[in-house]
C-alpha cells in the first residue's frame, strides 16, 4: 500500500488535497483523490498515474468521488494518460460530483472515458474487460 | 607662506611645513628663473652678473644699497644656494636635522665656533651678512670679481662658517672654469682654512648639523684636487648635501670641459639666486635647505647637469609631492593603514557599483526587448479588433492568471463576406511558452477555414484532422462562431470549449432577470477538443438573436475563477454582465469578474459582441449533431435530445431510427429544428461531415 499525501500551499482557496493509491490486486491500481484538482495538483495526479503505469498495472481506476472541482489541466492529464495506455490496459473514472461531470461533458470527454458512479462498477468495468481480453 | 617662513619655527612640524613649502617655492622660483638665466648665459664673465641680478632681485629692497657689492658678493652667497638643487628630496628626510639643527647646532659647535653653526651663520649671511658681508668683501676684495678673491675675502672676513668657506670654494670652482688653477690654489687655501673649523666638526657631529659639518670637510679635502674625478667619492661618502654633490661633480667636469662647467655652473647659480631670494626673506626655512639633499643624490657621481635636469622637470612635482609627503608624514601609521584600507574599499565599491550599474543597464535593455517581444507575441495571439464590425459592437479582453498559469488563451474577431462576423476563442492545454506556438497554430488554422467559407463545425472538424499530429500531445479547446447580421443568427461550434453566454437585453441591469434571460445552451454531446485523438466538430448550434443581446465568448478561466470554495460559474458571469448594462465591454466584464472572485488560477479571456436593435429574446433555432454508436450507447444522445426539449417518446423513436441507420454507416447526422412547437428531428440521409477524410488522416 503506497500512500502519498500532498499538502499544497494553495489551500487558501482550494482546501486540502490528497492522493491515496491502493492496489486491490496485482493488475489493478486505484488512485483516489480528494479536494480540488487544479493546475497546482494536476502534476500529483499525473505522477501517481504514471507510476502505476510504469509499475505494470493495466487496470487503472481514478476515483474522483471526493473531488469537488477539476479544471482543464487535470483533464488534460487524464487525456494524456488515457492515450498513452497500451491496448490491453483500461482506465475508468468514478465520479458523482456534478461540477466534475459538467467539466467532462463540456469538454466532450464524457464519451472518451468510462465514467461510473461507484468504485465497484468502475472496478468491474476494468477487470471485466481485462478478463474478457485475457 | 612668507609670513609662516619668516617666523621662527614653533615646532618641528611647523618648521617642516614651512621648509617644505619654501623649498617647493624655491624650486618653482628656480624654474621660473631658468629661462632668464639661460638667456643670460653668455660667457663665464657674464655669469656673475646674472647671478648678481638674481641675487639682487631676491634680496629686493635690502639689496638695493649694495648692488655693486653684491655682484662680487653673489659668489659667496651663491654656494649655499646650490643645495637648493637637492632641496626637494630633503624635505622628507631632514626633519630632525632641520628642526634640531638650528638650536643645538651652535652649542655643539661652540667649541669650534662657526664651523658647526653653519646654518645659523648661513641664515645670517643670507639675511644680513650677504649685504654687509658682501659689501665688506667687495670693499676688501678687488673688483675683479673673481670668485677666488671673493672666497679669500670671505675667509678674510673671519671665516664665518665652514659652509661659507665651503660655498666659497664651490663657487670658485664653478665660476672659474677658466681659472681652474687659481681655483685650485684658492681651494687649497680655503681648505687649509676650512680644515681648522673642520677638525672640531666630527666632535660636534652629534646632531645632524654635525653631519653636514663632517661632510664639508671631506668635500673640501677632495675639492682641492678639483680636477680629479675623486671628488665624487667624497660626495658619496657624505650623507651628503646636494650642494656638495653638485659641487664636486661640477669641479670634476670643470676639469674636463669648461663650457660644460659653465653651463653647469649656470644652473646652480640660478638656483642660488632663487634660493637666495627665499633665503633672504625666509631665513628659518632656508636654514634647513642645505640639509635637504638625500644621500642618494649626494652619493650619485653624476654631473651637475644631470642633477639639474632631474630637478628641473621634477620641479613642479615636488610642490604636490611634498604636500602629500608632508600630509602623509603627519599621519600615524595605523591611520595610514586605515586610510589605505578605506581607499581600497572605496575603490572596490566603486568598481562594484560601476559593474552593477552596467549590468543593471544591460538587464533593463534586455527587459525592454523581452517586453517588446512579448508585446509582439501577444499582438499576434490577442489582436485588437475594431470596436465595431458592421452593426455589431465588439470588444475583447485578456487577463493573465494570478499564479503560474498564464498563456494558452487566444481569441480573434474578424469580418467575413456578406457582412458576417467570425469569432474564435480558445485555450491550448499547457501553459507558458510551450503553449504559444500551438496557440498561434490553432488560431490561424481555424481562422483560415472560417475565411475559406466552412461552417464553424466544419472548420473545427477539419482543423482537428489537420492538427491532430501537430499538437503533439497537447490539445486545444476552441469555440468558433459566425454571426449573420441580416438573419440575426449566431452559429457556433465548440470543441471541448464552454459555449458562449447569450444574454438578452431584457435582463440587463436586473440581477434576477439577467439569469432568467440568459439562454440555456445544451452541453450534452459536446465535441471533444482538437488534438485529443477523437473526432471533433461533431456538433453545431444556431442561436436566433431577434433583439438586442450580449454574445459573450470566454475561456474556462472565467467560469472557473473562485469565489471562496465555489466556482464563479456561468450564472455569476451572466449576472455580472447584466449589471454592467448596455455599455459593457469585455474589459469591464473581466474587471468585474476579478472583483467578484477571490482567486483566478487561470488566464481569463473574453470576447463580447453587442447585438442591437430588434426585439425578442434569443432562442436556439437549430442543432446539428453527428450521432455515433457510442453516443447512443452511453445515453448521451438521449440526454441531448431531452435537453433540447424533445419528449421521451419522440427521442426514443429518433434514436431507434438512428441505430438502424448506424448499421449501414459509422455516423448519422441528426438535425434538430427548434421552433414554436416541439423540436423536429431529421436524420441526415447523407454524411455531410466528411468522415472519410477524417478516417484517412487518422489512419495515417
Amino acid at each position: 500500500m503506497l500512500t502519498t499525501a500532498d499538502k499544497s500551499s494553495q489551500e487558501a482557496f482550494t482546501g486540502a488535497f490528497g492522493i491515496i493509491q491502493s492496489q486491490p490486486d496485482e493488475r489493478t491500481s486505484v488512485v483516489a483523490l480528494e479536494g480540488e484538482l487544479d493546475l497546482g495538483r494536476a502534476p500529483s495526479l499525473k505522477w501517481a498515474l504514471v507510476d502505476s503505469v510504469d509499475a505494470g498495472y493495466k487496470q487503472l481506476v481514478v476515483d474522483l468521488t471526493r473531488v469537488r472541482f477539476m479544471d482543464s489541466t487535470a483533464l488534460s492529464v487524464l487525456v494524456g494518460v488515457n492515450r498513452s495506455l497500451d491496448d490491453d490496459a483500461r482506465l475508468s473514472i468514478v465520479c458523482v460530483n456534478n461540477n466534475v461531470l459538467k467539466i467532462f461533458e463540456l469538454s466532450g470527454m464524457d464519451g472518451v472515458f468510462a465514467i461510473f458512479p461507484t468504485l465497484d462498477e468502475a472496478l468491474a468495468h476494468v477487470q471485466g474487460n481485462t478478463a474478457r481480453v485475457g | 607662506m612668507a609670513s609662516q617662513a619668516t617666523q621662527p619655527p614653533r615646532g618641528q612640524r611647523a618648521a617642516q611645513r614651512a621648509t617644505a613649502a619654501i623649498a617647493a617655492g624655491c624650486c618653482i622660483l628656480a624654474l621660473a628663473s631658468l629661462p632668464t638665466a639661460q638667456a643670460a648665459k653668455n660667457t663665464a664673465t657674464s655669469m656673475p652678473t646674472a647671478a648678481g641680478e638674481t641675487t639682487s632681485a631676491s634680496k629686493g629692497k635690502r639689496a638695493e644699497r649694495a648692488m655693486q657689492a653684491e655682484r662680487s658678493a653673489t659668489a659667496p652667497v651663491a654656494p649655499p644656494g646650490l643645495p637648493v638643487l637637492a632641496e626637494p628630496p630633503v624635505s622628507g628626510r631632514g626633519k630632525n636635522g632641520r628642526a634640531t639643527a638650528p638650536t643645538p647646532g651652535p652649542p655643539q659647535a661652540a667649541g669650534h665656533g662657526q664651523a658647526s653653526g653653519r646654518a645659523p651663520a648661513l641664515n645670517k649671511l643670507d639675511r644680513e651678512k650677504p649685504d654687509a658681508h658682501a659689501r665688506r668683501q667687495a670693499e676688501g676684495a678687488h673688483r675683479s670679481a673673481t670668485s677666488s678673491t671673493q672666497s679669500q675675502a670671505a675667509l678674510a672676513s673671519g671665516a664665518e662658517s665652514t659652509q661659507g668657506v665651503d660655498a666659497l670654494a664651490r663657487k670658485q670652482k664653478k665660476g672659474g672654469g677658466q681659472k681652474k688653477e687659481k681655483t685650485k690654489e684658492k681651494a687649497e687655501k680655503t681648505k687649509e682654512k676650512a680644515k681648522k673649523p673642520t677638525a672640531p666638526t666630527p666632535v660636534s657631529a652629534g646632531g645632524s648639523k654635525g653631519k653636514q659639518a663632517s661632510i664639508v670637510s671631506p668635500q673640501l679635502t677632495t675639492t682641492d684636487p678639483s680636477a680629479d674625478s675623486s671628488t665624487t667619492p667624497s660626495a658619496a661618502v657624505g650623507t651628503g648635501s646636494a650642494s656638495i654633490t653638485s659641487v664636486a661633480p661640477t669641479a670634476a667636469k670643470a676639469g674636463a670641459t669648461s663650457a660644460r662647467v659653465r653651463r653647469a655652473a649656470h644652473r646652480p647659480r640660478r638656483r642660488t639666486g632663487s634660493r637666495a631670494t627665499a633665503a633672504a626673506t625666509l631665513a628659518p626655512a632656508i636654514r634647513s635647505a642645505p640639509l635637504a639633499p638625500t644621500a642618494k643624490n649626494g652619493a650619485r657621481p653624476s654631473v651637475v647637469r644631470k642633477v639639474v635636469k632631474r630637478a628641473r622637470p621634477g620641479a613642479p612635482q615636488p610642490a604636490i609631492v611634498k604636500t602629500l609627503t608632508r600630509i602623509v608624514g603627519v599621519v600615524p601609521t595605523p591611520v595610514r593603514i586605515l586610510i589605505a584600507a578605506l581607499i581600497a574599499l572605496a575603490l572596490a565599491l566603486a568598481v562594484r557599483s560601476r559593474a552593477s550599474g552596467v549590468r543593471a543597464r544591460r538587464l533593463m535593455r534586455q527587459r525592454g526587448q523581452l517586453l517588446e517581444d512579448v508585446g509582439l507575441l501577444q499582438a499576434a495571439l490577442l489582436p485588437v479588433p475594431p470596436p465595431r464590425l458592421g452593426p455589431v459592437g465588439t470588444s475583447v479582453a485578456y487577463r493573465p492568471a494570478d499564479g503560474p498559469g498564464a498563456g494558452g488563451d487566444f481569441y480573434d474577431v474578424f469580418g467575413l463576406d456578406d457582412g458576417r462576423l467570425a469569432v474564435i476563442v480558445g485555450d491550448v492545454s499547457g501553459h507558458g511558452r510551450e503553449a504559444l506556438p500551438h496557440t498561434a497554430l490553432v488560431r490561424f488554422t481555424v481562422r483560415a477555414y472560417l475565411e475559406a467559407g466552412l461552417s464553424p463545425h466544419e472548420a473545427l472538424q477539419t482543423a482537428g484532422n489537420v492538427l491532430e499530429h501537430q499538437l503533439a500531445g497537447s490539445f486545444a479547446t476552441v469555440v468558433a462562431a459566425i454571426y449573420h447580421p441580416r438573419e440575426r443568427t449566431l452559429t457556433y461550434a465548440s470543441a471541448g470549449h464552454p459555449p458562449p453566454l447569450v444574454l438578452g437585453d431584457a435582463g440587463a441591469g436586473v440581477e434576477a432577470g439577467a439569469t432568467a434571460t440568459a439562454l440555456t445552451l445544451t452541453t450534452a454531446c459536446s465535441a471533444p477538443p482538437l488534438g485529443a485523438g477523437m473526432r471533433t466538430g461533431t456538433r453545431q448550434t444556431v442561436v436566433s438573436v431577434p433583439g438586442p443581446a450580449w454574445l459573450c465568448f470566454h475561456t474556462d478561466g472565467v467560469t472557473e475563477a473562485r469565489v471562496g470554495q465555489d466556482l464563479f460559474g456561468s450564472w455569476r458571469l451572466s449576472v455580472a454582465l447584466g449589471q454592467l448594462g448596455r455599455d459593457a465591454t469585455a474589459t469591464a466584464l473581466l474587471d468585474s469578474v476579478a472583483e467578484r472572485t477571490t482567486a483566478r488560477p487561470d488566464d481569463m479571456a473574453a470576447c463580447l459582441l453587442r447585438v442591437q436593435d430588434g426585439a425578442g429574446a434569443p432562442t436556439i433555432a437549430h442543432e446539428l449533431l453527428e450521432l455515433d454508436g457510442a453516443m447512443i450507447a452511453g445515453g448521451r444522445a438521449e440526454r441531448f435530445l431531452r435537453e433540447s426539449g424533445m419528449a421521451a417518446a419522440a427521442a426514443a423513436s429518433v434514436l431507434d431510427a438512428a441505430r438502424a441507420e448506424l448499421d449501414r454507416r459509422d455516423c448519422v447526422p441528426l438535425e434538430l429544428t427548434v421552433g414554436d412547437g416541439p423540436p423536429r428531428a431529421v436524420l441526415g440521409q447523407d454524411n455531410v461531415i466528411h468522415r472519410p477524410a477524417l478516417t484517412a488522416v487518422s489512419a495515417s
